[in-house]
């Protein structure tokens, strides 16, 4: 356990939960993009192997103490599987180079059982980790997989720009598209989820500064609906984040039947809580390149303090956690600085007047 | 200092068109930075130039580290004359803008497609709002000779100061000169996503005044401290039903009847 916790992140989760008393709120960095930092190596060096990705994480905790380790299956994995191409950076996170499909006519021509665990070497090395983190620290602290969403998945595999066209001019085509990410998607949760991991559905390009409102309820809600679905029906936990500005989404998100909702810091966290917060718990959302990148240890203070005094009331329960990734590029003590000001200000029972106002 | 412009539009507006228009006549050193995947049509000829490179920037997260990127690149290159940025046709280019706040030497550029312009507003999310409302130069792409005057009519509607130039790019384009520089205090428009830019929002119910310097001397004194840039809405001034509006610094009023009471103010706090 944590020097300056009394409970792990298991026993804090479970009165959560339940809820039952707990020590201080619960508090998960997305520390995936950062973890090989703070292991001490490069980014190609944690993708090499699953050994690797486990014991970043299990760095992270070690030195955080954060309530989630976070496996990365990541935004391009289906599309990679399937053939996009990808750089391969020595540190930083691989880009997409080239996308495998050139015309959406030529769907049938992707041979989808190639994202099957047998046939993709990436979803059995991430598995792999994820079992790891589950057998060496699961009694002590759960574990997430970072997994696309269906829209992402596609944007994996068709490019994003063409697909926004797409939506217009050729919507059947790209609902196959879609419909074939989805069923692939099933499959690849469904590994995950019985080797007891929770799914962190991440749809960065379902975002409403990329989508309207009826695009998204057209395009990616009753897709992300049945993922959901599938996923509460096998015992899964479903947290579901989109990037970018979700004011106008966050209601359809929330009706996707997700175990929890993730906001980008530029969604108030007063605004989810009002729609959503008697509906689900919400996780949010401290800005991870403004305060966490580039802020100072005061500001990160700030910032802490105030997503918990907007969102601590939240009527079904409150994470706090960055509002995206944290970039490679955050120093690595900036995130003691945001675990730090999470358990000064998230001690339970909370003390108001420390909290002060929004 | 390198001059640095920004050339946002989406996928098929003539973005890459447009540069290799504006690279033809140049001799200057000049560096692009694009943010898109695959290889981009960049006439192999300028490439092939030795004062012309290109980087791409592949990786990071659209939604939040893309700006950061964009300014270390600026940052690590000011030995050229002219730094050229081409994010990804989604981007939202206030985002782009944020990197470079308070540089003088900075070029917003979007440009549209005619044909599909006003179907596009319609279909696409805030992002394509954001290019255009954005932009301190505006060119309207056109394909065909014909009456562009509703094009140009909604481009103004949606962005009161930019200068809206209309060439069919294939054919010919503008030159770096006839591309505006973007003033520091150039309004940043957020009214789509108030929680962007560090922007707030704060409604007013009930709004009721004696006068119109009432109303603006309330407005100044409830937002003390902060920038506002934007009100908008119906108030009861002198006891008449007024719509309200305050842009780029100048306030209008107008007496009408039968609106919800009410008022936006978007402001920015410091």
């Amino acid at each position: 356990m944590y020097k300056d916790d009394k409970m792990t992140p298991m026993e804090r989760l479970g009165a959560f939960m339940t809820g039952e008393p707990m020590d201080r709120i619960l508090i998960m960095p997305f520390c995936v993009s950062i973890a090989h930092r703070v292991l001490g190596m490069t980014h190609r060096e944690k993708r090499s192997s699953a050994r690797n990705q486990a014991d970043a994480q299990f760095a992270c905790y070690d030195r955080y103490g954060n309530d989630l380790l976070i496996i990365e299956y990541g935004l391009h994995g289906l599309g990679s599987a399937l053939g996009t191409k990808m750089n391969d950076p020595e540190d930083s996170v691989p880009a997409i180079t080239e996308h495998v499909l050139k015309d959406l006519n030529q769907i049938d021509d992707l041979d989808f059982s190639l994202t099957k665990l047998d046939k993709d070497p990436w979803f059995q090395s991430t598995l792999e980790a994820t079992k790891l983190c589950i057998q060496e620290k699961g009694t002590e602290v759960p574990t997430g997989v970072l997994i696309s969403g269906p829209f992402t998945a596609a944007s994996s595999i068709y490019p994003m720009d063409k697909m926004l066209k797409a939506s217009r001019k050729e919507p059947e085509l790209l609902h196959k598209l879609i419909r074939k990410c989805t069923d692939a998607l099933k499959e690849i949760y469904l590994e995950y989820i019985k080797a007891g991991a929770f799914i962190l559905q991440c749809d960065p390009i379902a975002s409403g500064t990329i989508l309207r409102e009826s695009q998204y309820v057209e395009f990616v809600k009753p897709y992300a609906t049945e993922l959901s679905e599938m996923i509460t029906a096998v015992g899964g936990v479903n947290a579901y984040h989109i990037c970018g500005n979700t004011r106008s989404i966050v209601n359809e998100m929330q009706e996707t039947g997700a175990s929890m909702i993730s906001v980008d810091n530029i969604v108030d966290m007063e605004f989810v809580k009002e729609r959503i917060g008697d509906q689900i718990p919400i996780l949010g959302n401290v800005d991870p390149v403004g305060v966490l990148l580039l802020g100072s240890r005061e500001e990160i203070f700030e910032a802490v303090r105030i997503a918990i005094a907007k969102s601590y009331d939240s009527p079904s329960g409150y994470i706090l956690a960055s509002g995206c990734d944290i970039t490679q590029n955050v120093p690595v003590e900036n995130v003691d600085y945001f675990m730090e000001a999470g358990r000064y200000f998230g001690k339970m029972p909370l003390d108001l007047e420390k909290i002060g106002r929004p | 200092m390198s001059e640095i412009y920004i050339i946002s539009g989406f996928l098929g507006s003539g973005k890459t068109t447009l540069i290799n228009q504006l690279l033809k006549g140049n001799r200057e050193k000049i560096l692009i930075v694009e943010n898109e995947v695959g290889i981009k049509p960049i006439d192999g000829e300028i490439l092939r130039r030795e004062d012309v490179e290109v980087e791409n920037l592949l990786s990071g997260c659209i939604c939040c580290t893309m700006a950061v990127d964009f300014q270390r690149v600026v940052e690590e290159n000011q030995i050229f004359d002219k730094i050229i940025i081409e994010p990804s046709g989604v981007a939202q280019l206030s985002q782009v803008m944020k990197a470079f706040q308070g540089k003088h030497n900075l070029h917003s550029l979007t440009v549209v497609e005619a044909e599909e312009f006003l179907e596009s507003l319609d279909f696409f999310g805030a992002f394509f709002q954001d290019q255009i409302e954005n932009a301190r130069t505006l060119i309207l792409n056109i394909r065909e000779e014909r009456d562009y005057r509703s094009e140009q009519e909604k481009l103004r509607e949606l962005n009161e100061f930019a200068k809206i130039l209309v060439y069919n790019i294939t054919k010919a384009g503008p030159s770096f000169q006839d591309i505006e520089v973007c003033q520091e205090a150039q309004r940043i428009v957020t009214e789509n996503v108030p929680g962007e830019l560090g922007m707030e929002t704060k409604t007013i119910d009930n709004p009721e005044y004696e006068s119109r310097e009432q109303l603006q001397a309330s407005i100044g004194e409830t937002l003390s401290g902060a920038r506002v840039f934007r009100v908008k809405g119906y108030a009861i001034i002198a006891g008449v039903l007024t719509k309200t509006d305050f842009a780029a610094g100048k306030w209008h009023y107008e007496e009408v009847i039968g609106q919800e009471l009410g008022l936006v103010v978007i402001y920015q706090d410091f």
